[in-house]
């Protein structure tokens, strides 16, 4: 067998001050894409006098005062209080999964025929299904919603996860096509001979594409989740998610600080060990490629 | 253990209806025999297979087992199993659950399962391996699982399709020889579809040789290699390669001799009565490497050419001699001296040969 190293010859002067360079940009980048969030949950927890409380330009010694402070949780207090936040995480939490469920039950399903079928137009549906994801979703907002009003959908949970749901399932539709791809078609064949109808041959072959599945639909909650467009246009009202609901915070009279970044923390913080949980499966389910015999 | 019957049988493809993959197929096997289909690439032999075994529709004609019509039954129905070239094992399930499984789908009891399983297994010499992944297998291995999974049913037919194509020379030999007895104790009807001739030679009761769809010769392993049908299975089957010789048909006195090039061929009273009975001038004569002799000596009735290659072939080497624009192989002694390009005499056998039309390919003798 081959061996898998990248084999390398080059030792030019160039190469070597990007090995040295590296390291140091990682680090920066690292801080640049860390520092915000780190802010945003210290910001969360503190008093606004304090939040407030910065050193003068140039005053490197004063760094320390970000750190001194008294923690407090009232501003998320408030906002599960008062402003209905936990109203607002629960329809964040059905409407993604919904979603997400929605685009990868159905496009799965899609998705088998097309990579397993052959048939008149193909070619042209499988473009037609990856071009609704290619049009800027601001350019069909205002048609959706003519629409979802007439139908009674706008405010509601339904209709915010139908909403999600026309950019889910494209995209679930073309990934998982490639995943049933990669899987032997000889397997389900098999799987005929040893007693199985065509659908259970089907069944017996989704454990194969279950960890692609699997992170795909992680994908799909995190888009729907994080959307802002659909959530504010489709769902403002009835179904009101988070990052609509955050929005609203900023009201002409007082922007409160405080809030905003707790509520910043509330969306951030569930995508994180969501993430965490199926890191193993994420790069697995998405280089799939390793199903053969 | 049944008999099966194909019957007329054609195959189009969606896309290409002008060319039948399979035309007007018929052949029976007996229950319990071992049938090799034997074809090169594209001759139909795996279109077959999979119209018997039910993943491909039947174009046209019907295929039967035991008298019964199967072409509108699904694959799990018709009670066959078959072994894939690619083994077609089942990545997620150990080596026990891949064997298991049409008995798990056919609702059998666990110990039922477990006994028929580790039966199988034992007979296969892969009991050892039952709770690993196909991943950690090797070929070899893996194709035995898959046979596993095929003889745990007991079906009516067992189907073979390439099944040891993709293992090592040596592997293959053994596999032969394993395939065969184990047919032999199971009694089970069984379909081999091959591209190796020495596979379908060594291994069937009778073999079934295809070519661009159309079945050539369907006949005993002995037959179609001393008498094979037509020009093309006489060069199909049989290693190394039978010389074809383009012939004119000459009567010398009472009897007749074969005009190659201007070099007379002698043959002997029985075939000298065929040819002199043959409407055509022109044949192609077709002789055996084990029917040639090749030496530097120059002796009555032999031909002169030009040793063009000689490869030793462990016990023996084939020599391949150059006569203008013909080549002719021989199966030579080890003690043969010659080199490329030396100057050979051709000795051809006068008894032990295939006439065939020159026009048609179809045999005279």
């Amino acid at each position: 067998m081959a061996s898998r190293e990248l084999i390398k010859y080059d030792n030019s002067p160039a190469l070597k001050l990007l090995k040295l360079l590296t390291p140091l940009f990682l680090t920066v980048y690292l801080i640049w894409t860390l520092l915000p969030l780190f802010i945003m949950v210290m910001a969360s927890m503190k008093d606004l006098l304090d939040a407030f409380d910065t050193p003068k330009t140039g005053d490197w010694a004063g760094v320390a005062m970000f750190f001194d402070f008294t923690p407090t949780f009232k501003h998320y207090y408030v906002l599960f209080a008062e402003n209905n936040f936990g109203i607002y995480l629960m329809n964040s939490l059905i409407a993604s999964l919904g979603s997400a469920v929605v685009a990868v039950t159905l496009g799965s399903m899609a998705a088998y025929s097309l990579a397993r079928m052959e048939f008149r137009g193909k070619k042209d549906l499988l473009f037609w299904i990856i071009s609704t994801r290619m049009a800027p979703m601001v350019a069909v907002t205002v048609p959706l919603y003519a629409i979802f009003r007439s139908l009674d959908l706008v405010g509601t949970l339904p209709g915010l996860i139908l909403a999600f749901t026309t950019f889910n399932l494209p995209f679930a539709i073309w990934i998982l096509k490639g995943f049933f791809e990669n899987v032997p078609y000889a397997i389900e064949e098999a799987a005929q001979l040893d007693g199985c109808t065509r659908f259970q041959a089907f069944l017996m072959i989704v454990p194969l594409v279950a960890p692609g599945v699997g992170a795909f639909l992680v994908l799909c909650i995190l888009f729907a989740w994080n959307d802002f467009l659909f959530a504010t246009i489709i769902g403002s009202g009835g179904a009101k998610t988070l990052p609509a609901a955050t929005k609203e915070l900023v009201q002409p009279q007082n922007i409160d600080w405080g809030k905003i970044m707790a509520a910043g923390v509330i969306t951030t913080a569930p995508m994180i060990p969501l993430g965490l949980l199926v890191r193993r499966y994420l790069v697995a389910g998405l280089t799939m490629g390793a199903v053969r015999e | 253990m049944v008999d099966m019957k194909i019957e007329n049988v054609y195959k189009y493809y969606a896309g290409s209806e002008d060319v039948a993959a399979v035309h007007d197929l018929n052949m029976e096997v007996k229950d319990g025999e071992f049938v090799a289909i034997l074809g090169p690439s594209g001759c139909g032999k795996s279109s077959t297979m999979r119209m018997i075994s039910g993943l491909e529709h039947i174009s046209a004609g019907t295929i039967s087992f035991g008298g019964e019509v199967v072409n509108e039954m699904a694959p799990k129905d018709r009670d066959i199993a078959m072994v894939f070239e690619n083994y077609a094992l089942y990545p997620h399930k150990s080596v026990f659950d891949n064997v298991a499984n049409p008995l798990k789908l056919a609702g059998v009891s666990v110990d039922e399962i477990k006994r028929r399983v580790v039966e199988a297994t034992t007979l296969l010499e892969i009991e050892h391996l039952l709770d690993r992944r196909p991943q950690e297998l090797s070929g070899g291995q893996k194709q035995r699982v898959a046979i596993g999974r095929a003889i745990v049913r007991q079906p009516q037919v067992f189907l073979f399709d390439e099944p040891i194509a993709h293992l090592d020379a040596k592997l293959r030999a053994r596999m032969r020889s394993e395939l065969k007895r184990l047919q032999v104790d199971l009694g089970v009807t069984s379909l081999y579809v091959t591209h190796d001739q020495l596979e379908a030679l060594s291994m069937a009761d009778r073999v079934a040789v295809m070519h661009e769809g159309i079945l050539q010769q369907y006949d005993t392993p002995d037959v179609i290699y001393q008498k094979p049908a037509n020009a093309w299975v006489a060069t199909f089957v049989g290693e190394p390669q039978m010389s074809l010789l383009e012939c004119t048909i000459k009567t010398k006195g009472t009897g007749a001799v074969l005009d190659f090039q201007g070099h007379e061929i002698k043959v002997n009273a029985e075939i000298a009565k065929v040819l002199k009975a043959c409407k055509e001038q022109d044949v192609l004569a077709g002789f055996r490497p084990s029917n040639v002799e090749v030496t530097g000596k120059k002796s009555a009735g032999a031909m002169e050419g030009v040793v063009y290659s000689r490869q030793l072939l462990g016990g023996e080497i084939l020599a391949e001699a150059q006569v203008n624009e013909t080549f002719i192989r021989s199966k030579v002694e080890l003690n043969f001296d010659l080199n490329l390009g030396d100057k050979c005499y051709i000795s051809l056998s006068d008894s032990k040969m295939n006439i065939f039309s020159a026009e048609t390919g179809v045999a005279i003798f």
